[in-house]
């Protein structure tokens, strides 16, 4: 009879506790519903990527873009941010994406995409984007940190009451930085030398057509974008080789999408945050390049909207 | 397997299940599926060591019977003498082998003379401190008759081997345990739920606490050179929050599920911190250990009997076995030492015994007497940690100097970024302070809150694992 009465106990706590993330998820999605997702209307071009561009592209100066890019982002979370973006946003006629050395490499799998810790980060704020399958990836993948992914949804839902939500754009954004760690990172960088063997991720490879197809179906113009590196990081032999198989995959596979690669970019190091990012000045000085060449080349007709 | 781990999450409920479910019709099966199911769990980590515990659980059961059918005084103490050989010869090897070899060797080179010893790779068994003491204490009250041998190899196997607190305590008397495996078990319905509050405060502990404060605690020990005084003194404010929600956590969560088995274990931590001397400390600190060095080393070697002298030796002895117990280091020696130091004058003064009761007992706020002993009885054990944690004393020592140095009333560095965890302390430190007289922290009697307060309380504590637990570390205690 205890034993009974204990079960169904824990069982009503546990349902308790479920009950709380779920009223927590459907609170989150409805708050982010509202306006969540709604750009002004003369920004028609949209920004995605990692940290690369999160760090580089400066949409206050480019003044109908928005950078929705977000540190560790794969091209799992581009390909879901874009599709709802244009459907909330039908005026996104350019998309310009970040395209680097690591993008696609299937070591980087592990590192970002199937990160424990990313997975639980970015649950919270994706899951509104995020189909059954997306979810079922997931909880294959990583069933660990999607539960705390779950578990941390309530504390997400007392973040957006407080903070106004969306409006911090946790969906990602242009982040300027003041930060000065180059030295140090060109010594750790240095220090570094393990050796990894070249090949593909299909989950990253998968994801990356998808937001090319998905754009193409939805005259959605593609600009593939690399940022500066700093010239310690391109003297590095392996990280040459990966270079060469980024190249190889434009030639090969992506026919007719313009590609913009400023990965050897001369930019002074006072712009450089650290080994592969910009800081504010870097930022400010390569967005106006971009903006520059983008429109002397004309390879969208969004930038003089 | 780790008690704050999914595989455990996944254990626990399949165990419990098995137990009540299929194997309660019948003691004898609910043991052995208890032996199989700690065997399980202790072979998660090495299931070589497993036959460590076979081997000491078969030499002690032998050992008992044989002390039984034996009334040879001679033969009696050859039984207990082999007993303690094997059990202390194998913690001794596995435990001690290198920290003799390294010592005898830097003592030979002081003196000139250099020696070849060398030391070897030894892995330190999971709970080999923990289950020797257990498996010792059965041996020695069966020889000295305080304890009637079993002949029920299941029980005595099941007993040793205790899933929840086979690694790391609480260390369960055979007295108090082994009979628990002899008779039926019956569910509680009270208890169980007892039981998972208690585990979800452990689980707090560790999680929250205990983690969280690991990471600065890392940080600020490993660079402490470079770090100011104020930002020291934090480390070591740290550390002696997170071995408390580390040990006493677990004991916590071992205790808790325990009780979903229908077992009693003792406590082993009783609030310490609220201390207002060093022996209250050391009456409310690792229980099991102190009162188990209490009843087989100190009491045997004369205990507070004789003279000041003897009385000041037997101190000095106690505190110093049990900083050895704790680990093959000079450190920990140390801070046996220091622990004795601050026990004797008190017990010369003959006030070691004065406070037995609960500080500020049906009161909300101590006196500013209390609180100040309790602070000076802090600071004293935070002292002392430094040696607890530090790599060696040399390193320990400096970290004090450097305490003392003209950055002692800066700002400690990044302040801002430990403001959460010292909230979090200051939460734990405030709900214990109000459940001071109780067991644990989260046993909460009907009257004190209303049904859906306290659900909504262990609800927020149950999320705030998620929301502020720091990275998953090993307990502590494991390595000892």
């Amino acid at each position: 009879m205890g034993i009974k009465k204990f079960v169904i106990t824990s069982l009503k706590f546990l349902i308790a506790v479920i009950l709380v993330c779920v009223l927590s998820f459907l609170f989150n999605s409805a708050y982010v519903n509202i306006r969540g997702y709604e750009i002004e209307p003369h920004q028609n071009i949209l920004i995605l990527g990692d940290s690369h561009t999160e760090y580089a592209v400066d949409d206050t100066i480019f003044t109908n873009s928005v950078n929705l890019s977000h540190s560790a982002d794969s091209y799992f979370y581009s390909y879901l941010k874009v599709k709802r973006m244009k459907q909330e946003n039908p005026q996104i006629d350019t998309l310009l994406l970040a395209f680097s050395n690591h993008n696609l490499l299937s070591q980087y799998d592990e590192r970002w995409l199937l990160n424990p810790l990313h997975i639980k980060s970015k649950f919270r704020i994706y899951t509104d984007l995020m189909s059954f399958s997306d979810f079922g990836f997931f909880l294959k993948s990583k069933p660990m940190p999607v539960l705390q992914g779950i578990m941390e949804m309530p504390k997400y839902s007392i973040k957006l009451l407080l903070k106004g939500g969306i409006k911090e754009r946790d969906l990602g954004s242009f982040k300027p930085s003041e930060r000065n760690k180059l030295a140090e990172n060109i010594e750790r960088f240095k220090k570094d030398s393990n050796k990894r063997t070249l090949k593909y991720s299909e989950i990253e490879k998968s994801n990356f057509f998808n937001i090319i197809n998905f754009c193409k179906k939805n005259d959605i113009t593609v600009i593939l974008v690399s940022t500066p590196i700093h010239k310690v990081y391109l003297s590095n032999e392996d990280k040459m080789k990966e270079f060469e198989l980024l190249y190889s995959f434009y030639d090969s596979k992506l026919n007719g999408v313009t590609f913009l690669d400023y990965s050897f970019y001369n930019i002074p190091d006072s712009c450089y945050q650290d080994i592969n990012h910009l800081n504010r000045k870097g930022a400010q000085k390569f967005t106006e390049q971009l903006i520059n060449d983008i429109r002397s080349n004309s390879y969208t007709s969004a930038i003089d909207k | 397997m780790l008690f704050n781990s999914a595989d455990f999450a996944i254990f626990l409920p399949i165990t419990f299940f098995f137990y009540w479910y299929v194997t309660h019709k019948n003691v004898a099966i609910q043991n052995v599926f208890l032996v199989v199911a700690s065997y399980l769990f202790y072979g998660w980590w090495d299931p070589r060591f497993l036959t460590l515990i076979i081997f000491s659980s078969f030499v002690d059961y032998s050992i008992g019977l044989n002390l039984s059918k034996s009334g040879n005084p001679k033969v009696r103490k050859a039984l207990l003498f082999t007993s303690l050989l094997v059990n202390l010869g194998l913690l001794g090897f596995f435990k001690y082998y290198n920290f003799f070899v390294d010592s005898f060797v830097d003592a030979f080179s002081f003196f000139g003379r250099e020696i070849g010893a060398q030391s070897l790779n030894i892995i330190l068994p999971v709970g080999i401190s923990f289950y020797t003491f257990q498996t010792l204490s059965y041996t020695i009250d069966v020889y000295k008759g305080k304890l009637k041998p079993t002949n029920n190899l299941i029980a005595f196997f099941a007993f040793v081997s205790f899933f929840p607190q086979l690694v790391a305590g609480p260390i369960e008397r055979a007295t108090n345990l082994l009979p628990q495996f002899f008779n039926k078990r019956t569910f509680s319905y009270t208890n169980a739920v007892d039981g998972m509050r208690q585990i979800l405060w452990g689980l707090f502990k560790k999680v929250v606490i205990a983690d969280n404060c690991a990471k600065f605690v890392n940080i600020i020990f490993e660079n402490y050179p470079e770090q100011s005084g104020s930002t020291l003194i934090l480390g070591a404010f740290f550390f002696a929050f997170q071995i408390y929600g580390d040990f006493s956590g677990y004991s916590d969560i071992a205790i808790g599920v325990s009780r979903l088995f229908g077992f009693s274990l003792m406590q082993n931590f009783a609030f310490p911190y609220f201390s207002r001397d060093i022996a209250e400390f050391w009456r409310r600190w690792h229980i099991s250990l102190s009162s188990w060095f209490r009843d087989y080393l100190y009491i045997p070697i004369g205990g507070s009997k004789g003279g000041k002298l003897n009385k000041v030796r037997n101190v000095f002895i106690i505190f110093i076995v049990s900083g050895f117990w704790h680990g093959a280091n000079w450190t920990f020696i140390i801070w046996g030492f220091l622990n004795a130091l601050y026990f004797i004058p008190i017990m010369l003064l003959n006030k070691n015994r004065i406070n037995t009761d609960s500080v500020a007992e049906g009161k909300l706020f101590p006196s500013l007497k209390e609180l100040f002993q309790m602070l000076f009885t802090f600071l004293l054990t935070l002292l002392a940690w430094i040696f607890f944690r530090a790599p060696s004393v040399t390193d320990a020592i400096r970290y004090i100097e450097n305490i003392f140095s003209d950055s002692f009333f800066s700002i400690p560095s990044a302040l801002n970024e430990w403001l959460l965890t010292i909230a979090l302390i200051i939460f734990m430190v405030f709900v214990e302070w109000i459940q001071r007289s109780k067991k644990h922290a989260l046993e909460l009697e009907h009257n004190q809150l209303k049904k859906p307060l306290r659900w909504a309380f262990y609800l927020a504590v149950t999320f705030s694992l998620f929301w502020f637990g720091g990275a998953q570390q090993d307990f502590i205690y494991f390595q000892f």
